[in-house]
């Protein structure tokens, strides 16, 4: 038996699952317009976790709901999200309404909202499969307690409202509800933010066994390195709007080329080794308005004068990542 | 009935700030007050501005006159103008309808913040009194406690004074209750504040906004309370007031076809009504951002 | 749905006793705390002038014993069935139960169907205009409720009543029914057409009105449910956006809805009871007109008193609904 690990590794050879390509998402407000997610590339190869870091308001969740469209009315998406060699974009509404769920599935931030609060959890797992799989109810009934199993949840519960769910539980049951139709990519959006660590662990535990199992892509956000580092393969920090840097774990998390990605990586504090005092980032992530130049640089420790003039592009560096820093393409 | 999160202790001069900008940027604001100020004006110069008096005897027309250069908005069933009767009735239905909202409110909001910030006991007690009167319909409470009193102003201002405090007892309670949540509330009381000072110097001055809103807001439903008890018969029928030619108009009027004897009072009421509808949303709108509409 | 629990409808059923208590006592007090001499709120002065009859009507109302006596006989009168609420004057002899019992049905009809139909209307337009806030729709329904709101309802009345019954002739102007119904000629089926073109204006006034207060709560309520995650996990789940609006947001939404009807029943059985004064609606509303112009006290005691229960009740009601429909409730 080839282990399913190899196989994927050969697969990965074959054109990427999900290519970004220039996805820019600009938001129409009241006050004006709204540049959240600005020219950024990314793409994720079958059977790869990507990670995706950054604070909050960097546009990451936006990044992440246009690859589905699920952003608002008053949003506006430029660029091409291929999935698949087909651009999600351009697809009328009934075709991405069949790819949802069914080849792209979503964990949401924090599941105390995710559920309907007056519908039964199994009825509404049993809701993403009927939508997409003409199969008898029974059938679906069977499927459901499969799931819920699979994630340690007994099927008696099934009945049980969300309200009677713990935390961990409602996330566990959303994420038996992702898997549901075994689809392809599985977008999970900080789904372990409002819990406590130890069931963290667990979840991670769980979905790191779930996706090599069965093969799947992720796409994992959240604001969490320590997180991150549990699960992603390749990972890319965005600020601002913008992808700073993209590389395998090893080198972004290791030997961080961009200095945000550097002092993010720093400022996690660490239980054994040494003691030292935390770093962090002075200032605030910008919102709406853009520094000049490179968006970080009012907050960088090596920023120079290019920096404010000039917005770097993303170059390799050293460890064969992508970062967007003058220093780097300046052969730092 | 509004409600906002008072999350942010604004230093007086900022509200004063914030008022101005009410004023001068809120298209709303500007229209309400525009309303609320000519009609004020209007009924406050009344003997000067009226060209008939309401009451004149003899009548200066014909009865049933329609609208002509003479007489701008007809005449009434005895023949007296319109619009003299709509001058002078704004007198009346606007000056009841003020002082319904600030009895109301004043006595509303006592209860209230009594209510909210002693809880337990207090609490109960109050609430399940104003429970009581908030659940009875308040036209048949109005009409059975005015057919007891006997037609006339006082009555009309009485009994809609009584029929609407309860519900701003229960806002202002709510709101109340959720500032004494908040930590400076403590720290006043640790640091020795008495309870009058708590209530006067810390609440009032935050719960100010929804009072406002509020208040505003109720002198809309008073005139429309005024007018519906003048037109069954509770009101004094022979001072003329908007809702009480109504009362003489839905007798005689439709049946001798003066549309405008009907007009007239109702859309004076919904215009006034309006005024004060938007200069109370606007108040609530400068205060708490987030009702906006998208 | 959910199963309600027995201790909730306990909580609920004594509330309402005593709200029902209450509401009695009250009605006992008015009249005796009036300024005013009490007997005449008991017997019409206009037809009883001499003293010594005065005397004899005290004696016979019991308004000569004891505060405490005559609160126990009220009680008595009122937990006997029929209620005893003393004879009305406008109808002299008939009991006022017996009076206020033959125009109830008219009212309920009329604001059970208006308030079911309002609610419905409420639920529609605040779907589509809460999932497009801001947009030119949504503005215009909120101005238009807006200015519904400032509109007495008897005003809205007479201008219906004017342009469609009148002008128009279209719908009568006055009445339930063309035709007097009685023991040997009861209502029956066949009737209903005639009921529903004599009730169709005095509703549509108090559907517009009533509508007013609902929608702008109604729309911000769905506004807020629309923002909710799960609504985005229904879409994300590939569900018609139909199917997310109605089997999900509309749901959650009709559960601040029923609150919303109790809290307002007050408001709309008081618009009823104008709008029946402009149609001449043999309701509950156009006794009580008839009631204060004949200065028929004992009516008027009897109609608050059947009133504020009606109103007791259908809160009641509509508490139990809540508790049905929001598995959240247990108590």
């Amino acid at each position: 038996m080839i282990p399913q690990t190899l196989l994927n590794a050969t697969v990965r050879a074959e054109s990427p699952l999900v290519e970004v390509k220039h996805l820019s998402v600009t938001y129409r407000t009241r006050a004006g317009y709204s540049k959240a997610v600005d020219d950024i590339s990314f793409t994720i190869n079958k059977g790869e976790a990507l990670g995706l870091a950054g604070e909050s308001g960097c546009g990451k969740t936006t990044a992440a709901l246009s690859i589905i469209r699920l952003l608002s009315s008053n949003a506006h998406t430029e660029g091409e999200i291929l999935f698949n060699g087909k651009n999600i974009l351009s697809m009328n509404q009934a075709a991405v309404r069949d790819l949802r769920w069914k080849q792209i599935s979503l964990i949401p931030q924090g599941s105390m909202n995710s559920l309907d609060p007056v519908i039964p959890i199994g009825n509404q797992i049993i809701e993403a499969i009927v939508t997409h799989k003409r199969i008898p109810k029974k059938q679906a009934w069977e499927l459901t307690n499969e799931l819920l199993s699979s994630v340690a949840i007994h099927p008696s519960r099934a009945k049980n409202y969300p309200h009677e769910f713990s935390g961990g539980m409602k996330q566990r049951a959303t994420i038996a509800m992702a898997l549901a139709l075994n689809p392809l990519l599985v977008i999970a959006d900080e789904p372990t933010t409002a819990l406590d660590v130890v069931v963290q662990k667990q979840l991670l535990a769980l979905l790191k066994g779930l996706q090599r199992k069965m093969g799947i892509s992720f796409l994992f956000i959240t604001h969490d390195l320590s997180v991150i580092s549990e699960i992603a393969d390749r990972i890319a920090i965005m600020y601002a709007g913008k992808i700073v840097e993209i590389g395998t774990k090893e080198a972004v998390l290791r030997r961080p080329s961009h200095p945000y990605a550097e002092a993010l990586v720093n400022s996690v504090p660490r239980v054994f080794g040494e003691r030292r005092i935390l770093d962090s980032i002075p200032g605030n992530p910008p919102s709406g308005i853009w520094p000049s130049g490179c968006r970080f640089h009012p907050r960088c420790k090596y920023a120079f004068d290019l920096c404010k003039e000039k917005e770097p592009e993303l170059t390799k560096s050293k460890t064969d990542a992508q970062a967007a820093c003058h220093l780097i393409s300046q052969g730092n | 009935m509004q409600t906002i999160e008072a999350s942010k202790l604004e230093a007086s001069s900022s509200r004063h700030s914030s008022i101005l900008q009410l004023f001068t940027q809120h298209k709303r604001a500007q229209v309400g007050f525009g309303i609320i100020i000519t009609f004020t004006l209007l009924a406050i110069a009344a003997p000067i501005v009226s060209r008939y008096s309401p009451y004149a005897f003899p009548a200066p027309g014909r009865p049933y006159m329609p609208p002509g250069k003479d007489f701008l908005l007809g005449t009434d069933y005895l023949g007296e103008d319109v619009l003299s009767e709509i001058i002078y009735g704004a007198r009346v239905s606007m000056l009841v309808g003020i002082i319904v909202a600030i009895l109301s409110t004043g006595f509303g909001t006592i209860i209230g913040v009594l209510a909210g910030y002693y809880g337990k006991a207090v609490d109960e007690g109050l609430m399940r009194a104003t429970d009581i009167v908030l659940i009875l319909p308040p036209l048949p409470l109005m009409i059975i406690l005015a057919a007891y009193l006997g037609p006339s102003l006082e009555t009309v201002i009485f009994v809609l004074t009584v029929t609407t405090w309860p519900l701003v007892a229960r806002v202002v309670r709510s709101q109340t209750l959720s500032l004494k949540e908040r930590p400076f509330t403590d720290s006043e009381r640790v640091a020795g504040a008495s309870d009058f000072r708590i209530i006067t110097k810390l609440l009032l001055p935050n719960l100010a906004s929804i009072i406002a809103a509020n208040a505003v807001l109720m002198v809309t439903t008073a005139i429309v309370g005024e007018a519906s008890l003048d037109f069954i018969g509770l009101g004094d029928i022979t001072v003329v007031s908007w809702g009480t030619m109504l009362y003489w108009a839905q007798s005689y009027a439709i049946f001798n076809g003066a549309w405008w004897w009907v007009l007239a009072p109702g859309v004076c009421i919904v215009l006034v009504g309006l005024g004060f509808v938007l200069i109370s949303v606007s108040i609530e709108d400068a205060f708490n951002p987030r009702l906006r509409s998208l | 749905m959910a199963r309600i629990s027995g201790r909730y409808i306990l909580k609920r059923s004594v509330y309402a006793v005593i709200t029902i208590l209450a509401v009695s006592c009250i009605n006992f007090a008015i009249p005796r705390i009036m300024p005013g001499n009490p007997i005449l709120y008991f017997a019409n002065p206009h037809i009883i002038t001499s003293s010594a009859a005065l005397e004899a009507l005290k004696e016979r109302f019991g308004l000569d014993k004891s505060v405490w006596v005559q609160f126990v006989l009220y009680f008595t009168n009122l937990l006997s069935w029929p209620p005893n609420f003393g004879v009305s004057y406008l109808f002299y002899p008939t009991p006022v139960f017996t009076v206020i019992l033959q125009s109830l049905p008219w009212t309920l009809f009329l604001v059970g169907v208006s308030t079911l139909i309002t609610a419905l209307i409420g639920i529609l337009v605040g779907i589509w205009t809460g999932s497009k806030p801001g947009s030119k729709a949504d503005t215009f329904v909120i101005s238009l409720s807006m200015i519904l709101w400032t509109m007495p309802f008897f005003w809205l009345g007479i201008i219906l009543l004017w342009i469609f019954g009148l002008w128009a002739h279209l719908f009568p102007i006055a009445g339930a029914a063309t035709r007097g119904f009685s023991a040997d000629n009861p209502l029956t089926l066949v009737d209903l057409p005639d009921i529903l073109w004599h009730a169709f204006l005095p509703m549509m006034t108090l559907i517009i009105a009533a509508y007013a207060g609902y929608s702008l709560i109604m729309r911000n309520t769905m506004v807020n449910e629309l923002s909710q995650d799960y609504i985005l996990m229904a879409r994300a789940k590939g569900l018609k956006e139909w199917t997310v609006l109605f089997r999900h947001a509309a749901r959650n939404a009709m559960l601040p809805m029923i609150t919303l009807i109790g809290l307002n029943l007050g408001y709309v059985v008081s618009g009823a009871l104008l709008v029946e004064i402009v149609f001449s609606y043999p309701g509950i509303g156009y006794l009580t007109y008839r009631a204060v112009l004949a200065h028929d006290f004992p009516l008027l005691q009897g109609l608050f008193f059947i009133l504020s229960i009606t109103v007791v009740a259908a809160n009641y009601v509509a508490d139990l609904a809540y508790a049905f429909f929001d598995p959240r409730i247990k108590f």
